[in-house]
């Protein structure tokens, strides 16, 4: 029964839309029978994990697929990113947004690196060069770029000014594979981009990551860092982690490339669902992706506008959670703002006031092969009797959930 | 797995895995990471007495422990061995306990566990925390009790090449609820609430697939160490009698083993070097390999502010053993084949010696 009233919502003790949660992850699967099939030859080579052949075709076709020179698999992006800094033997400060996952910046902690916490294009939701270039200092030795939501982060223009002032660039593109900037695939931006394989993104070996890059020497340092063995190469490396993605992971990565395609394809059909009923109804503004030419539109951004929808993004999300749609605030509150980074920088939110803007407004919604158009339906039905009724639900709410 | 659509983040195999894996070590809480390594990391980062201070560990080990007490802000501190159990000798660590230390990772060994008893007595004493690299302890008992449940916490590893293997992966053991708490939330970015976290955390989940690997491995067990102790003592019997061999022995003192390796032992009456019969298994095409060998403060692995101690136990055993091929690909037979390889290197010494030094001077 499609919900038309206030109280046909969860939140007012209607029966929430679905059964089992929706989550907002790609979660996206390969058929049973190629994983069975690619299992069944992992165990007939007892090979393992330690660089097995699985694990070097998966970096050879990544490589051909990313359109770069070098892809080097490992456990996860958030090694893949602290691999990064080793390799390329950063020191001192490196600049970074605060409005990404707060993993970006962990890792920089693990490097012993100084995080710099730059603001964002209300726009792009993404730093420029024109935001960074004040924070470079004497101690700066990188700058490294999120491509939040697969959006290119200015990468010609951080380009330009890391090379007029010295420093490296690499990029945070968990979010990118299958996109590009200018025609130009996001890996071959920069020194270093760093790809999340999580179960969550539109490409997944359940956990996993990998680092792009066309310079051959750093790549060799790369392979270096992520492992303890000691046929690698002898490039003196400051510091080295078991990063291995295993033969497991590796299977699960070949398939995501064999259905790579079909899940975008899945991601912009059901986005563009999404997006018909917010043109109709004019209330608030996906996030769109019109600016690239090619993206994986993996990510289902609305941005809620509270003049226009009547709700705030904190009141929809308490109304989508009661139907058992886990809709996320992302990225929420800006890691300017977790520990210990609030204890270390205290005054950062005076420099970082359209990051906290975008964090407060932000909600990412369920997209991936794990729905259906009729899911899509189902939730912007639910948006529809918020915005319909935004004026009674706020005062229904207002005792309890905060604005 | 598949009809649940969950592949991590604290998936039901992982926790499965974790309750199967509390009663094989009878310690109340399982904490399982995505490989030992990372798992070691978030341990120490979590428990140093003092950030930025000395992590007191053997040389004679995993060539990553230096590295990972480096990623949790510490600085390594080698100690010397015993040369029977070839663990951590007390005695060296209570001389290099100090205001600067920030904790101790002492490693059980191959053969034996380390001095467990006296490594908690000299913790207790000196408020020094006190973890174990129990890499190979799994299965291993001291004094009738499991490794697993002593010090602070035990790190174990499921890589391939280990009792249980979950491709890559491994666990943390403690009795201490709250450090198990806080190890969940380290190993998925800090996170306590819905993005919100609570510090430096990391990504050290171990995924549903390779969890599933694990929990079969676990299931067949038994017959795994059943069948390494069997090529145990055919290694022990086709080794018998070759003068100027030993190996590192499993004693029947009513403990329990993971008969998990075949380290043999070149002694000085041996006419060839440890690295010549290294090099002529390989020629054979038997992967053996010089163990612990250089060890850690003498390799390219030293980081350069490390002042190189002397740690002559350390230094002597290093240039001994070999470590003997094992697993389930060795067949039946291959220990026999391997004895007389070495009975052939001890009846043709010179000529070998000959062979050598002519390929060096051509």
């Amino acid at each position: 029964m499609t919900k038309r009233r206030l109280d046909d919502l969860g939140i007012f003790g209607g029966k929430p839309e679905f059964q089992e949660p929706v989550h907002v992850g790609q979660l996206n699967l390969p058929p049973w029978e190629r994983f069975e099939e690619a299992f069944r030859g992992i165990f007939a080579r007892r090979y393992f994990t330690n660089h097995g052949p699985l694990v070097r075709e998966l970096d050879r076709r990544l490589a051909e697929y990313l359109g770069v020179r070098n892809v080097v698999c490992v456990t996860n992006g958030t090694v893949a990113l602290m691999v990064a800094c080793k390799a390329m033997d950063l020191h001192g400060e490196v600049i970074v947004p605060s409005f990404t996952f707060p993993a970006t910046v962990q890792a920089l902690s693990w490097a012993g690196l100084t995080p710099v916490f730059c603001d964002i294009d209300p726009q792009t939701h993404n730093i420029s060069a024109a935001l960074a270039e004040p924070l470079i200092s004497p101690r700066t030795s990188a700058i490294l770029g999120v491509h939040v939501w697969g959006r290119a982060c200015d990468p010609a223009g951080l380009q330009r000014l890391c090379n007029a002032r010295g420093i490296r660039l690499f990029f945070d593109a968990a979010h990118g594979l299958g996109c590009e900037h200018d025609g130009i695939s996001l890996a071959t931006w920069g020194d270093l981009a760093i790809y999340s394989f999580h179960a969550t993104k539109v490409f997944s070996s359940a956990e996993g990551g990998c680092l792009a890059t066309d310079d051959d020497r750093l790549a060799e340092r790369v392979r270096t860092v992520r492992n303890f063995h000691v046929a690698e190469t002898f490039d003196r490396v400051p510091l080295r982690i078991n990063g291995k993605m295993t033969e497991a992971q590796a299977a699960m990565g070949l398939l995501s490339l064999e259905n790579l395609d079909h899940w975008i394809r899945r991601n912009v059909e059901l986005y563009r669902r999404y997006a018909e009923w917010d043109v109709k109804e004019s209330v608030g503004a996906f996030v769109d992706y019109a600016g690239s030419q090619r993206s994986n539109h993996q990510y289902c951004i609305f941005d809620v506008d509270p003049a226009r929808l009547g709700i705030s993004r904190n009141q929809l999300l308490a109304v989508m959670r009661a139907e058992n749609v886990l809709a996320r605030r992302y990225f929420y509150p800006g890691v300017h703002r977790l520990t210990p980074y609030n204890l270390l920088f205290p005054d950062a939110d005076l420099s970082l006031p359209a990051t906290i803007a975008i964090s407060e407004r932000l909600l990412q919604l369920p997209l991936g092969d794990g729905i259906d158009l009729g899911t899509v339906d189902r939730i912007t039905a639910i948006m529809e009797i918020c915005y319909r009724h935004a004026g009674e639900l706020r005062v229904r709410m207002e005792p309890t959930i905060q604005q | 797995m598949f009809d649940r659509r969950r592949l991590s983040n604290n998936g039901p195999l992982v926790r499965e895995l974790e309750n199967r894996l509390c009663d094989l070590h009878e310690v109340p809480h399982v904490v399982a990471v995505a490989n030992a390594s990372l798992g070691l990391i978030i341990l120490m980062q979590v428990l140093a007495r003092q950030p930025g201070g000395e992590a007191i560990m053997p040389a004679f080990t995993y060539a990553g422990l230096p590295h990972l007490a480096q990623w949790a802000g510490l600085r390594p501190r080698f100690c010397d061995i015993d040369a029977f159990t070839h663990a951590l000798d007390p005695k060296s660590v209570a001389g290099a306990i100090s205001n600067e230390t920030s904790l101790i990772l002492a490693v059980h060994q191959v053969n034996s566990p380390c001095f467990v008893a006296e490594f908690e007595q000299l913790s207790a004493t000196s408020g020094v925390p006190l973890i174990f690299d129990s890499v190979h302890g799994a299965h291993c008992t001291y004094r009738g009790r499991p490794i697993g449940g002593f010090g602070l916490a035990e790190v174990f590893s499921l890589h391939a090449t280990k009792l249980l293997n979950g491709f890559e992966g491994g666990y943390v053991t403690t009795r201490d609820g709250g450090l198990a708490e806080v190890l969940r939330r380290q190993r998925n970015f800090g996170i306590i609430d819905d993005g919100v976290t609570a510090g430096i955390g990391m990504n050290a989940k171990l995924n549903e697939i390779h969890a599933a690997a694990a929990l079969a491995c676990l299931d067949g067990l038994d017959g795994l160490v059943e069948r390494n102790c069997a090529r145990y003592r055919a290694y022990s019997d086709a080794f018998t009698g070759i003068e100027g061999l030993d190996w590192v022995r499993y004693e029947n003192n009513g403990e329990q083993w993971n008969y998990e390796f075949f380290l043999l032992e070149v002694d000085d009456d041996f006419p060839l070097s440890r690295d010549q019969a290294v090099e002529i298994l390989r020629g054979e095409n038997a992967l053996a390999r010089p163990y612990y060998s250089p060890p850690l403060h003498r390799s390219q692995h030293c980081p350069d502010f490390v002042s190189t101690p002397e740690l002559p136990v350390t230094e002597r055993l290093a240039q001994r053993f070999i470590q003997m091929p094992v697993g389930e690909s060795l067949l039946p037979g291959d220990e026999r084949v391997l004895a007389e390889l070495f009975r052939f290197m001890r009846g043709h010494a010179p000529d070998i010696h000959a062979a050598f030094s002519q390929r060096r001077n051509p």
